[in-house]
C-alpha cells in the first residue's frame, strides 16, 4: 500500500505499560517521520523537593513510593547514595541480603512483564487476559514465578510492595538461615519453569531490527550488574565513576513530556536495561542462565529490542540461580545494619533496575539533612532513544495500514518496558507572576 | 473444582491517598471483631494495593471471598461519599448480585438498604492511579485530546466513560490498558479463565470523595467503615443481606458506561 497524503498515528493511552503515557508520530507525503514523541503525562512528581530538608535515613522510605514495581531499585540506589555521602561502605552478608532482595523484585518484574504484557504482542493478543483464554499453561507458569519473586520480596523486605525492612547500612531484621533455607525449594522450582520460558519467548518471531545506540550498564566487575557498583560502563569502550555520572550525562526538558530527557555529553542517545545489560556482561551470567541464553539463539551481544523479551526470560532465570546461590552461601551477619553516621557531603549511587540504570545524588549538611537529591530514572533515560526506534521502524514499515503500523509502535514501545511513573519528573519549576 | 477453603477478606487501597483507605480501613475494624470473637474462626483478614495477580493468590481456594474497595462517588447519580455498594460475582454461572447501601437517609440517620435495580445510579467514571502514580481518579490528560487512533488518555480502552449508564454494572477492564487502570476487575476476568475464582466473590464499594495523595478519610467515609465492617462480618456469618437483585456479570465488562472502582 502507497500513501501519498500525510499521516498522523497516534496512541492516546498506552497500553500495558507501568503508567500514563502516550505515542504521537507525524508522517509527512512521502513518508518520512516529521515527529515523533513518546508523550509522558503522568503529573510530575517532586519527589526530590519532597527529599529536601528529610533526614538522610529517610531516603529510602520515601523513595520506595516512587514505585510500586520496582521500589527495592530506589531504595538501594538511595542507601548506596546516603552510604557513600557519609562514607560508609556495606559489604559482606548485609550486601547479600541486598542483592537476594534485588532478585525478588527482578523476578516479579520480568514475569510480569513477559508473560502478561509482553508475550500478547508476539502472539496476537490485546491483553494478557485475552491471551490466557488460549495459552492458560503459559500465564499460569508466569504467575507462579511472580508469586515465587514477590514471596522473596516479602521474606527479605517485609512485603512485596513497598518493602518497610531496608534502612542505611542494611536492615531493620535479617532473616534466620532457616527462613531462607526453607525457601530454597520454591526458588527451584520456579527456575524450572523460568527456563521453560526462556524456550517459549525465544519460538516467538521476531522482526529484524538493530538498535544504534550507545548502550550504558552498571559495570559490577565480575558479576551481572543488579545491586550496584561503582563504576558505569559503555560499549564505546569507555566508562565512569559513579560519582561522574553527570558529567557524562545531560538531561533536557520538552515541552511533551514530564519526563526528562537524558544524553551522554558527546550528545548521543543511549539505552539502559536488558540489553545494554547483557550486551556488557553476558559472560558473566550463571552457567544455567549462559546455557539458556545460547539455547534462546543469543549470541554475546543483543541489540534487537523485540529480543528484549528472552533477555529478559534468561535474566530471570540468572535471578533465580542468583537467589539460590546467595541462600546457600548465607551465614547471618553479626549486625542487621551498621551505624551510618552523617556528616557533610554528597553522595551518589547506582543499581540496575529491572528496567535500567538508576542513579540517586545527595547533598547533605553536617546533621544529614538533605540539601539536594537527584534521581534520573531508566526510562528518562531510555525515552530518546525509544523516539529514534520509533522513527526508525515507521520508515522501514511506512508501508503498513495506520492500524498496524500504530500496532507495531506500541509494541516497540512495550519492548523497553517502560516505567512512566518513575520518569515522570521536572528538573525544576518556574513560576512567573505579573 | 469450587473452592472451599476458608473464608477471606481482603481491603484494597493504598492508605496514603484519602478515602482510597476505606478498604484497609475496613479490614482493620474486622481485626477488632476477630479480636472479639465474632468473626467466623479462620478467616483471613488481608489488605493489598489490587495489583490483579496478587488479589488472585489472596482468594485462589477460598470458599467466601469479600472484596472490599473505594470507588469514586457520583453527585449526579445519587451517590454519595460513604455510600456503600455491594455486588455478588460466582464464577461459572455468572451470576452477579448487587445492593446499593446509601450512607444516609435526610434525617440524618444510617438509611436501609436498597435496591439497585430500583435506585438507578452508578459510581463516577474516574480513573485512578496505582501505587506510585501521581494522578488523580477522574483526570484525564489534555495532551491526549486530539483525535486519532487507538484510546484516549484518561477513559479505558473499549468504554465510554460518562454515557449509557447501567446501574448495577462496575468497570472492570479486561482488556488492554496501563497497569495502573488494573484492579479488581481484571483480576475477576483472569481469575475466572484460570479457574482461580473462590466458591463465592462478593465486592463492597465504598464511595469516596478525596482521593489525594495524603493520610485519613474523609468523615462520611469514616463513617462508612464500621457500616460496612458490620456488613461483612454478617455475611461471614452466613447471615445475608436483604436486599439484592439478580443481574449478570457480563454486564461488568461491556457496559458502555461503569461505575469505576479506583484502581
Amino acid at each position: 500500500m502507497t500513501h501519498r497524503h500525510e499521516r498522523t498515528l497516534r496512541v492516546g493511552s498506552l497500553a500495558r505499560v507501568e503508567g500514563e503515557g502516550a505515542m504521537h508520530i507525524r508522517l509527512d507525503k512521502g513518508g518520512r517521520v516529521e515527529q515523533a514523541r513518546l508523550e509522558i503525562y503522568e503529573p510530575p512528581r517532586f519527589f526530590e523537593a519532597f527529599l529536601r530538608g528529610r533526614a538522610h535515613t529517610e531516603a529510602p522510605d520515601i523513595t520506595a513510593r516512587v514505585c510500586g514495581i520496582c521500589p527495592v531499585a530506589y531504595q538501594i540506589s538511595a542507601c548506596r547514595a546516603m552510604e557513600d555521602a557519609c562514607g560508609v561502605t556495606v559489604d559482606g552478608q548485609l550486601a547479600e541480603l541486598r542483592r537476594l532482595l534485588y532478585c525478588g523484585e527482578w523476578i516479579e518484574s520480568h514475569a510480569l512483564h513477559v508473560h502478561l504484557l509482553h508475550a500478547p504482542d508476539f502472539l496476537g493478543y490485546a491483553s494478557g487476559i485475552e491471551m490466557a483464554r488460549d495459552h492458560r499453561a503459559d500465564v499460569e507458569r508466569g504467575l507462579e514465578i511472580k508469586k515465587v519473586g514477590n514471596a522473596l520480596m516479602a521474606l527479605v523486605g517485609g512485603r512485596a510492595i513497598h518493602p518497610v525492612n531496608v534502612r542505611l547500612g542494611g536492615f531493620h531484621r535479617v532473616p534466620t538461615r532457616r527462613e531462607l533455607t526453607r525457601f530454597a525449594p520454591e526458588l527451584r522450582r520456579a527456575l524450572d519453569l523460568a527456563l521453560r520460558t526462556v524456550i517459549w519467548v525465544a519460538g516467538f518471531d521476531f522482526p529484524d531490527v538493530e538498535a544504534r545506540h550507545r548502550l550504558v550498564a552498571v559495570d559490577a566487575g565480575d558479576r551481572y550488574p543488579i545491586d550496584g557498583g561503582t563504576r558505569i560502563g559503555t560499549d564505546a569502550g569507555y566508562g565512569f565513576w559513579t560519582s561522574h555520572f553527570e558529567d557524562y550525562v545531560f538531561e533536557r526538558q520538552v515541552p511533551h513530556s514530564t519526563a526528562l530527557y537524558a544524553e551522554l555529553a558527546d550528545g548521543s542517545t543511549y539505552l539502559t536495561g536488558p540489553l545494554a545489560r547483557y550486551s556488557l556482561h553476558s559472560a558473566t551470567l550463571s552457567e544455567q542462565a549462559a546455557t539458556a541464553a545460547r539455547a534462546a539463539g543469543l549470541g554475546a551481544e543483543c541489540r534487537n529490542p523485540f529480543r528484549s523479551i528472552v533477555v529478559r526470560a534468561v535474566e530471570t532465570v540468572y535471578a533465580l540461580e542468583e537467589a539460590l546461590r546467595i541462600i546457600e552461601a548465607y551465614e547471618p551477619p553479626d549486625r542487621a545494619w551498621v551505624a551510618v553516621p552523617p556528616r557533610a557531603g554528597r553522595g551518589t549511587g547506582v543499581s540496575e533496575a529491572p528496567r535500567g540504570l538508576l542513579y540517586h545524588r545527595y547533598d547533605l549538611a553536617a546533621d544529614g539533612t538533605v540539601h539536594q537529591a537527584r534521581i534520573v530514572p531508566p526510562t528518562s533515560q531510555n525515552q530518546a532513544a525509544i523516539e529514534a526506534e520509533l522513527c526508525a521502524l515507521v520508515e522501514a514499515h511506512r508501508d503498513l495500514d495506520d492500524a498496524a503500523l500504530t500496532e507495531l509502535c506500541e509494541q516497540a514501545i512495550r519492548n523497553f518496558d517502560p516505567c512512566i511513573s518513575c520518569s515522570a519528573h521536572f528538573l525544576d519549576l518556574h513560576l512567573e507572576r505579573s | 473444582m469450587t473452592a472451599a477453603g476458608p473464608p477471606v477478606v481482603i481491603g484494597v487501597g493504598e492508605e496514603f491517598r484519602h478515602d482510597d483507605a476505606v478498604g484497609p480501613a475496613v479490614v482493620a475494624e474486622l481485626r477488632r471483631s476477630a479480636v472479639a470473637g465474632t468473626l467466623p474462626p479462620g478467616t483471613r483478614l488481608e489488605v493489598c494495593f489490587g495489583e490483579p495477580t496478587e488479589l488472585i493468590e489472596l482468594w485462589r481456594g477460598a470458599g467466601l471471598a469479600i472484596v472490599v474497595d473505594a470507588a469514586a462517588a457520583d453527585p449526579r447519580a445519587g451517590l454519595a461519599a460513604g455510600d456503600a455498594v455491594r455486588w455478588e460475582v460466582c464464577g461459572r454461572g455468572r451470576e452477579h448480585r448487587e445492593h446499593r447501601e446509601p450512607n444516609r437517609d435526610r434525617s440524618g440517620k444510617p438509611a436501609a438498604r436498597r435496591d439497585a435495580s430500583a435506585g438507578a445510579g452508578r459510581l463516577a467514571a474516574g480513573r485512578g492511579s496505582g501505587p506510585g502514580s501521581g494522578s488523580q481518579p477522574g483526570s484525564g490528560s489534555e495532551s491526549g485530546s486530539e483525535s486519532g487512533s487507538g484510546s484516549e488518555p484518561g477513559s479505558e480502552p473499549g468504554s465510554e466513560s460518562g454515557s449509557g449508564s447501567e446501574p448495577g454494572s462496575v468497570a472492570v477492564c479486561p482488556g488492554p490498558a496501563a497497569t495502573h487502570g488494573l484492579g479488581p476487575g481484571a483480576a475477576i476476568a483472569l481469575a475466572e479463565i484460570l479457574d482461580r475464582l473462590p466458591g463465592r466473590l462478593v465486592l463492597f464499594a465504598v464511595a469516596g470523595a478525596d482521593f489525594a495523595p495524603g493520610p485519613g478519610l474523609s468523615p462520611e467515609v469514616a463513617e462508612a467503615v464500621r457500616r460496612v465492617a458490620g456488613d461483612i462480618a454478617a455475611e461471614l456469618r452466613g447471615e445475608g443481606l436483604s436486599a439484592r437483585s439478580d443481574g449478570d456479570l457480563l454486564s461488568w465488562s461491556e457496559a458502555g458506561a461503569r461505575p469505576r472502582l479506583v484502581p
